[in-house]
């Protein structure tokens, strides 16, 4: 039995090299062809499945409801990377480590992490997307009479609401209608902002010259109307946070006046811990407005960036045209014209408008002008066009606008939809530098969400976040190996002298002369004595000294082989005399 | 009986010493670029490579015995 083994290991590669001289037949010629192409669709689907795990993506999800522990682990396939040791051969490696298991912290808000498989990097994904990016505002106006439209709004989206108003009585300070100040208090805005922290201001209205003339001109008015906004603004500290003053059709006369009191103002709402925003026209005619001097006194100026056209416009047009043809006031000239006073951007904010104007223009070809028709709020666009005609677009003004006929009469609605937010808000805050953006009003887009998502896609945080891993464990013998990785220096030391102790037993053998006849009898046994001891000196050197001293890799060799050979020089001669 | 343990006992040592050169020829086969600067991970991997590459000396030097007694035992025996 034994010798038939010994037989087919020493005759089998004899076999097979003899097999391979009948590689000459046709059919052997075939075989190897199908081999040939075998072996290449294995190299082929290797390099397929290469690709495809580079380019897969995995996700892991947490249960923070039901997962209590204060980490995270996961246990996925391991990864290969893009070069390196690893990628040459990679089948080893895989073969070694099928799985990898990557433990991270956790942090409560963590919904899942994601893997991506290219660059091995992990991103979490946190619960609360919708978090505004530092240093950045969103204002909205919540007018009274959108009543508990408040109940749908997305507050994380928002930073500021004004509340829409507190219309002056210049005679006494006091809000025309105190009731509108009362169902503030009664509602649950504040409530519902203060639980995501945005901020809330009063908005205060004076409109008219007449009005603005008389309240500016009246010192005992403005007092009252100190104390009593101040009082109103104490009732709920911890939400509201000042007032967003908007006078509008100042005379040029009360320049002064007006500035006088929005200094004295600012000063008695910086007393009582509020700040004040100024709310500016897109377009300062009468130059009313003292910049410069008001700039130390506000926290933000507002630019009213709505009404380019409509009621009191010639022609139609945009609502909020970005630029204009002519030498005309677009948004632009608006925010450059405050930009130029020397505010800075991080003290401007841009409101724009969430509604649209319609205007007639059936008569446009019998040579009359458009007759504008009425100021509409963005849901009731939708309620009225989307369905039944597709919005243009103007590339001038980055507004959007419909073109309708019905019934042989024919309208023309201009608007702001997601698409031309989406753009002014890019252009505010990347070209122009803006504090943020203003909505007017909140409650005009009702449950349309697409005004929201461009909010969150311009002023949100990434909702993925770069996570790094605390510890990758790979499966199979990963651990043993790091440990000999880490230790290596000791356990070759211990190797080292496992194997000289190993070579002093056999020096030790050498006492018996019996031993020493059969070991040293041949010369060619005693050069491969001599060639052991000199590789163990190179892996002593290698082990002990590394790349400190590559001379000793020389030197101490040569003097070994050299030793070695004058030991067996002598022995040779002695075994002479012997004889 | 004692022959035997103590002609196994050589066998193994040998075998384990031949493992190591075999390992460092293996490892310096396979590792085609210096690894500075690598990762722990290709630092362990290399470590993993040059366990294999002393694995396999130490088969091959059983199996270099197999052949060996094979050898003698079919040509002087037969």
């Amino acid at each position: 039995m034994l010798k038939i083994l010994a037989f087919y290991i020493v005759f089998l590669p004899c076999l097979l090299l003899v097999n391979d001289v009948h590689a000459q037949d046709p059919i052997r010629k075939v075989e190897n062809q199908l081999r040939k192409y075998r072996n290449r669709y294995r190299r082929s689907k290797r390099s397929l499945d290469r690709a495809k795990k580079a380019l897969a993506s995995q996700k892991r999800t947490v249960d923070n409801k039901n997962d209590t522990s204060e980490i995270i682990t996961w246990q996925k396939g391991s990864f290969t990377p893009n070069s390196g040791l690893i990628y040459d051969y990679d089948y080893i490696f895989s073969f070694l480590h099928k799985e990898e298991t990557l433990t991270f912290s956790k942090d409560p808000s963590t919904r899942f992490i994601l893997w991506d498989s290219l660059n091995n990097v992990f991103y979490k994904n946190s619960a609360n997307s919708q978090v505004l990016k530092e240093g950045v505002e969103v204002m909205g106006w919540h007018p009274y009479w959108m009543e508990d439209a408040y109940q749908y709004y997305n507050y994380d989206l928002l930073s500021i609401i004004s509340y829409y108003s507190y219309d002056i009585n210049p005679e006494t300070g006091l809000a025309w209608e105190q009731e509108i100040m009362d169902d503030l208090f009664k509602s649950a805005l504040l409530d519902s902002a203060d639980s995501s922290n945005t901020r809330v201001f009063i908005s205060v209205t004076s409109y008219t010259e007449d009005n603005n003339k008389q309240f500016l001109s009246n010192k005992q008015a403005q007092y009252d109307f100190g104390e009593n906004i101040i009082g109103i603004l104490n009732k709920r500290k911890e939400v509201l946070a000042g007032v967003d003053l908007d006078f509008e059709e100042i005379r040029e006369a009360d320049k002064d006046l007006f500035t006088e009191f929005v200094i004295t103002l600012s000063a008695k709402l910086k007393n009582a811990g509020f700040s004040l925003i100024l709310d500016v026209p897109f377009f300062d005619q009468m130059k009313v407005y003292d910049f410069a001097e008001l700039q130390g006194h506000v926290e933000y100026f507002n630019i009213m960036g709505y009404d380019f056209h409509g009621e009191y416009s010639d022609y139609p047009g945009s609502v909020a045209p970005l630029r204009t043809l002519e030498n005309k006031p677009s948004l632009e000239t608006a925010v450059n014209d405050i930009l130029k006073t020397g505010v800075p951007g991080e003290q401007v904010i841009l409101t724009l408008p969430l509604y649209g104007v319609t205007w007639d223009i059936s008569n446009l070809d019998k040579g009359k002008s458009a007759v504008f028709d009425a100021s509409i709020p963005y849901y009731d666009i939708l309620a009225e066009y989307d369905n039944r005609y597709n919005p243009f677009y103007d590339p001038l003004s980055a507004s959007m606008f419909y073109l309708t006929e019905e019934g042989g009469a024919r309208k023309m609605c201009w608007f702001e939809n997601e698409t031309s937010f989406d753009l002014k808000f890019k252009w505010l805050m990347e070209e122009k530098g803006l504090k943020g953006a203003g909505i007017w009003a909140l409650g005009y887009a009702r449950g349309d969400n697409r005004i929201w998502k461009t909010i969150e896609k311009n002023f949100c945080k990434d909702s993925l976040e770069i996570i790094t891993p605390i510890a990758t464990v790979y499966s199979g013998p990963y651990g043993l190996t790091k440990s000999i990785v880490k230790n290596k220096r000791a356990i070759g030391s211990a190797f080292l002298i496992f194997s000289g102790f190993f070579i002093l037993g056999l020096i030790g053998s050498l006492r018996d002369w019996r031993v020493r006849e059969i070991l040293f009898k041949q010369q060619s046994f005693r050069a491969v004595y001599s060639m052991s001891c000199v590789i163990l000196i190179i892996i002593a050197l290698k082990w002990l000294l590394l790349d400190s001293t590559p001379w000793l890799y020389v030197l101490l060799p040569v003097s070994t082989a050299v030793g070695i050979f004058l030991i067996n020089l002598v022995f040779s001669r002695y075994r002479k005399n012997l004889k | 009986m004692k022959e035997v343990v103590a002609r196994e006992l050589l066998w193994f040592f040998g075998a384990a010493l031949v493992a190591v050169p075999i390992a460092v020829l293996f490892n310096y086969m396979m590792v085609k670029v210096p690894l500075e600067g690598a990762s722990e991970t290709e630092q362990v991997f290399e470590m993993e490579l040059f366990v294999i590459g002393g694995i396999i000396g130490f088969i091959g030097t059983y199996f270099m015995r197999a052949v060996m007694w094979a050898a003698i035992t079919v040509l002087t025996k037969g």
